[in-house]
């Protein structure tokens, strides 16, 4: 036998070479980018703009862009890069507060907090804190560093979170008991007085009233289909914007409408219909708070004093070298700057454009995958 | 001295393969290279391969994705053991496969898409895979491939069957059962399969932090499990086979399957068990009857086929009071039938086939929550004739042309022009070129889905060229089989789903998609004598490059890789055998993935790492009376590699699964 073995041994050699390829080098760590950029507190805080970037649902790569509007520098993906773990499953909205930055991580389930001047030992971006067990939180609004409310899409109660120990410690019961369209969800926060606006976005058409003294739901505002998104005038009219909802949905579909609301007397004092094709989103007010700006295909303009919605787009997101799909829009609450966000295919990383506020172009800033939201730095 | 000579240099080619794929370059060079080859002559200019008996023994209790990814060209895209898995062939989409078993179409008529995550192997005899647009042969619209499944008679004995149980880790337990009864006229053959895992897999999870020291920077990752990744298949497959006499077959095969499972939350969240809850259960039912004569110069077939698909997703949240609610309720319900009628017959060297179908879609689609849906009818006729003819000793050509309607809309017209050139008249060594046109009609999600369905679609168009060598040589008691082949392929109007400033996204005719490529695979065997082995190594280079028109000066995808298509992807399968000893080593890789159309490099979530995999088997196999027993272990990621096959979510560590089979 052993004889047979050598002589054929030739007719093995195929088998011994393949073996020796099966080698392997996967490795987690190696591949992490650990490039961290260690940028200082007092930079950040002194100019910048902070834009989160969603993400594709799914797939856990929300990041963080820092943006210097003095220098025109940015950092992309400074999250991870400082801290070597990814940021989540779609950044949804951020907040700062005594020293932190709270970003919510809406498929997360999680708000991440991250240094701002807290830990002076610690760089900007560092990980300090986190605050699990949500559902799909969307926005966060600080009372106080032992009270904070915390909306949520589908949890259907508003969480009331202790900021200083980074903790929910209860809850407002917002489930009006309708399963068929999962209400109430609820979105953006805006305190006046005593009294905290909810709008409930998908699939919903009301705006919440909430006592902040005995975190209790005490009126609700029915307004056109799909509120998403509001803001407060200086003339303290809440201004509420709505999609219209969908066409083909056996839920209440309406004209989109631009609402203005006294949230006094919490009636509505002026509906501008917008046309069945329209979609507006992302309803801003600039620092003098007296100009309404909105996305609409285009990016859109109005004083608050306006009779009629704008004829013409401020900016538009079509030129001769193509278009633009404007997902985000934030003025800046100090020069009443432009920039808006653009997520071109969702499957790469997008772009903010920066306008002044006359609308001429400054600047186009490299982003993360879906740039959408922006932080102002300046205004904390 | 030449029977080593042959071998060797077969080696190296097969070798040297492998050793691009490792560099991780873009460019292969492969002039250098002596090729060997096979061919089978009545192809005729298509490229077809078969996957090896041997692969689909080893793999029965596996899926069908597992052992593509392993065994083929084909890549496939996973969530994860037992989730979700599609395919890319050629670098297309995965609408773009197409997968047919028995003659039917597998494919969902709502999405185009099949999921290899449940088709058992156990249930298939035999795999043919039609490359690019050599699937006009056999059916329409698949620009990437077909995949030809189907299930044989065994006519040679009376009364057979087999009872296997595996236990694997992961609380892994599967079990099938065979049994075949029959005489030369009647035979019945079922198949019955269970497939569970809880697949709860513990790992470091490094997207987390459980805690961070302020102090001194340290950060502290918990170990986790993979809860909520279960998943549970069982089928039954009966065929009746009537033979009443030598020239006549009747044919009844049924397969109805029940598939559900759980997609475990992404690593990244910190919802607790609260969100992201789901279930995703599939209950299929497959029918064909079929009849085939054969006449002295031709042959007749004609058949009936029906598949019904009934799948239900749901995603829900657990609430305040430990309340469920759903957040996604969504119902999808398809019926196809399909009816084929197919002659053909040889004359003066010249084959002729023609096949007209009929098939009737019906699908139903509704999403509780936010009370959308649509119920949609599609008739599709189509009609084929092809031509293969064989001009003086070595020359061969295939004509086939391929019309269909879909309701009241003429599909463009499919063609396939071949030619084969027997180069050495005492060789089997080939050559063979094509040209193609071939096209697909949005399916019907893409044309109906609300929101967002655009009927205004129109077909994709793809237009191709191919050539290839094929060598096969027998050294004694070697074989040595090997294969080389390039193609060149535009996909003009790709359909695309992108968002619109409206929030829900839309298909468009957007992307012009250019795919070329290299396939090559080596198989070199040795069947007799006291060690045999068997060594088949494949290599795939697929450059499948957006050439589509940019939104805007931002967009930087033109001119890059598709996401998730490998540039580089080879596998090696090698089985040594020593008498009632085996030993077989799988070896897999994939180079880097972008998961973005821009192809960045910002972050290592801009891409996923090469892919390189290792398992090995060891099997034994003894008499007991009249049964044999079959004994088979088996250990799968070999060198325990952390690795992904999608971002977030991490892939199980090294993990085993042993095998018992009794036979008679």
């Amino acid at each position: 036998m052993r004889k047979g073995i050598r002589k054929y041994h030739l007719q093995y050699l195929p088998f011994i070479i393949t073996m020796t390829f099966f080698s392997s080098c996967m490795n987690d760590e190696k591949w992490n980018d650990r490039n961290k950029p260690n940028l200082s507190v007092g930079e950040v805080m002194n100019d910048g703009v902070i834009i989160l970037n969603e993400g594709n649902f799914m797939y856990g790569n929300a990041s963080l862009t820092y943006y210097n509007p003095v220098t025109k520098k940015s950092v992309n993906d400074v999250f991870y890069k400082q801290n070597g773990i990814p940021l989540g499953d779609v950044a949804h909205s951020a907040g700062f507060f005594n020293g932190e930055l709270f970003v919510v991580v809406n498929n997360s389930g999680k708000i991440i907090t991250l240094n701002m001047g807290r830990y002076p030992s610690l760089y900007a971006f560092e990980y300090t804190h986190k605050i699990t067990g949500f559902i799909s939180p969307r926005y966060i609004h600080f009372f106080d560093d032992r009270k904070a409310y915390v909306t949520d899409l589908y949890a259907r109660q508003i969480y009331i979170v202790y900021p200083a120990q980074y903790k929910i410690k209860g809850e407002i019961n917002i489930n009006n008991g309708n399963v068929e369209f999962y209400q109430h969800s609820a979105e953006q926060i805006i305190v006046h007085g005593d009294f905290v606006f909810i709008n409930c976005y998908s699939f919903d058409n009301s705006i919440l009233v909430i006592d902040s003294k005995s975190d209790k739901v005490v009126d609700s505002i029915q307004v056109l289909a799909q509120p998403n998104s509001m803001v407060m005038d200086r003339y303290d009219k809440l201004w509420v914007l709505c999609d219209g909802g969908y066409q083909g949905s056996n839920f209440l579909n309406t004209y989109p409408g631009l609402i203005r609301i006294d949230p006094e007397t919490r009636t509505i004092e002026k509906i501008f219909i917008f046309s069945g094709d329209d979609w507006p989103s992302d309803l801003s007010i600039n620092g003098s708070k007296d100009t309404l700006f909105y996305l609409n295909k285009d990016i859109w303009r109005m004083p608050v004093n306006a009779t009629n919605l704008p004829d013409l787009p401020f900016i538009s997101a079509s030129d001769r070298s193509g278009t633009k799909l404007f997902y985000s829009l934030g003025i800046d609450p100090i020069n009443s700057e432009i920039y808006a966000g653009d997520a071109i295919d969702h499957v790469q990383n997008g772009t903010i454009y920066r306008f002044s506020a006359q609308a001429v172009p400054i600047d186009t800033i490299p982003a993360g995958i879906i740039p959408g939201y922006i932080c102002f730095v300046r205004i904390d | 001295v030449n029977k080593h000579i042959n071998i060797i240099i077969a080696s190296l080619f097969f070798i040297t393969s492998l050793s691009y794929a490792q560099t991780l370059n873009d460019t292969l060079k492969i002039s250098a290279v002596e090729i060997y080859a096979v061919r089978p002559t009545e192809t005729s200019g298509l490229v077809k391969t078969r996957l090896d008996s041997l692969v689909l023994s080893e793999k029965a209790n596996n899926s069908l994705a597992e052992t593509l990814s392993e065994h083929s060209h084909i890549f496939i895209r996973t969530y994860g053991r037992g989730a979700m898995a599609s395919a890319s062939f050629r670098g297309t989409a995965a609408s773009h496969t197409k997968v047919m078993w028995n003659g039917i179409e597998l494919n969902s008529p709502l999405t185009g898409m099949v999921d290899f995550s449940i088709i058992p192997v156990f249930f298939i005899d035999n795999v043919e895979l039609y490359h690019g647009s050599s699937s006009i042969s056999g059916t329409s619209g698949a620009l990437g491939g077909l995949i030809s499944l189907s299930t044989i008679p065994d006519w040679k004995n009376n009364f057979s069957g087999s009872i296997q149980q595996g236990l694997g880790s992961f609380g892994s337990y599967d079990e099938y059962m065979k049994m075949e009864v029959g005489n030369k006229r009647f035979r019945s053959q079922t198949r019955l399969f269970h497939q569970h895992s809880n697949n709860d897999y513990k790992y470091i999870n490094t997207d987390i932090l459980d805690s961070v020291d302020l102090e001194t920077g340290k950060k502290y990752h918990p170990e986790m499990r993979n809860t909520e990744a279960w998943y549970n298949n069982y089928g039954l497959l009966q065929e009746f086979h009537f033979r009443p006499t030598e020239k006549d077959f009747l044919s009844l095969s049924l397969w109805g399957q029940e598939s559900s499972r759980s997609i475990p939350q992404l690593s990244t969240n910190e919802a607790g068990l609260n969100n992201s809850i789901n279930r995703d259960n599939t209950m299929i039912l497959r029918g064909v009857l079929s009849y085939k004569r054969y006449f002295s110069l031709g042959q007749f077939n004609v058949f009936s086929g029906l598949n019904y698909s009934d799948n239900s997703y749901t995603l829900h949240n657990r609430i305040q009071d430990n309340k469920m609610l759903n957040e996604i309720n969504s119902t999808t319900r398809s019926v196809s039938y399909y009816n084929h009628f197919e002659y053909s017959f040889e004359k003066d060297e010249m084959n002729i086939s023609i096949a007209a179908n009929l098939n009737i879609f019906k699908v139903h689609s509704f999403e509780e929550i936010q009370s959308f849906g649509y119920e949609k009818n599609r008739l599709n006729p189509s009609f084929s004739a092809s031509v293969i003819k064989k001009w003086a000793k070595r020359w061969r050509s295939n004509i086939t042309i391929a019309s269909e309607m879909i309701d009241d809309d003429l599909v463009p017209l499919k063609y396939f022009t071949g030619m084969e050139y027997h180069i050495l008249p005492e060789d089997q060594l080939f050559l063979r070129t094509s040209i193609a046109g071939n096209s697909k009609y949005p399916s019907l999600n893409e044309m109906y889905f609300q929101p967002g369905g655009n009927p205004l679609l129109k077909p994709e168009k793809s237009f191709s060229q191919e050539m290839g060598i094929h060598y096969e040589v027998k050294l004694k008691d070697v074989s040595v089989e090997s294969e080389i082949g390039g193609y060149n392929s535009v996909v003009h109007d790709w359909i695309l789903w992108l968002p619109t400033f409206k929030g829900h996204w839309v298909p468009g005719n957007i992307k012009r998609v250019t795919s070329r490529g290299l396939e090559t695979n080596l198989s070199i065997s040795r069947d007799e004598g006291l060690i045999r082995y068997k060594i088949k190594a494949l290599y795939a280079l697929t450059n499948s490059i957006n050439q589509g028109e940019s939104m805007n000066p931002s967009d930087q995808s033109y001119g890059r890789q598709l996401p998730f298509i490998p540039v580089h992807s080879a596998n090696c399968f090698l089985t040594l055998m020593y008498k009632t000893w085996s030993v077989s080593y799988l070896w897999n890789y994939y180079s880097q993935r972008f998961t973005t159309t821009s192809n960045q490099y910002n972050s290592s979530r801009d891409y996923l790492y090469p892919y390189f995999m290792n398992q090995v088997g060891v099997k034994r196999h003894f008499n007991i009376n009249k049964v044999r027993t079959d004994l088979n272990l088996k250990i799968y990621n070999l060198f325990n590699e952390k690795y992904r096959s999608v971002l977030q979510r991490p892939m199980p560590g090294r993990n085993y699964s042993v095998q018992v089979k009794l036979s008679f």
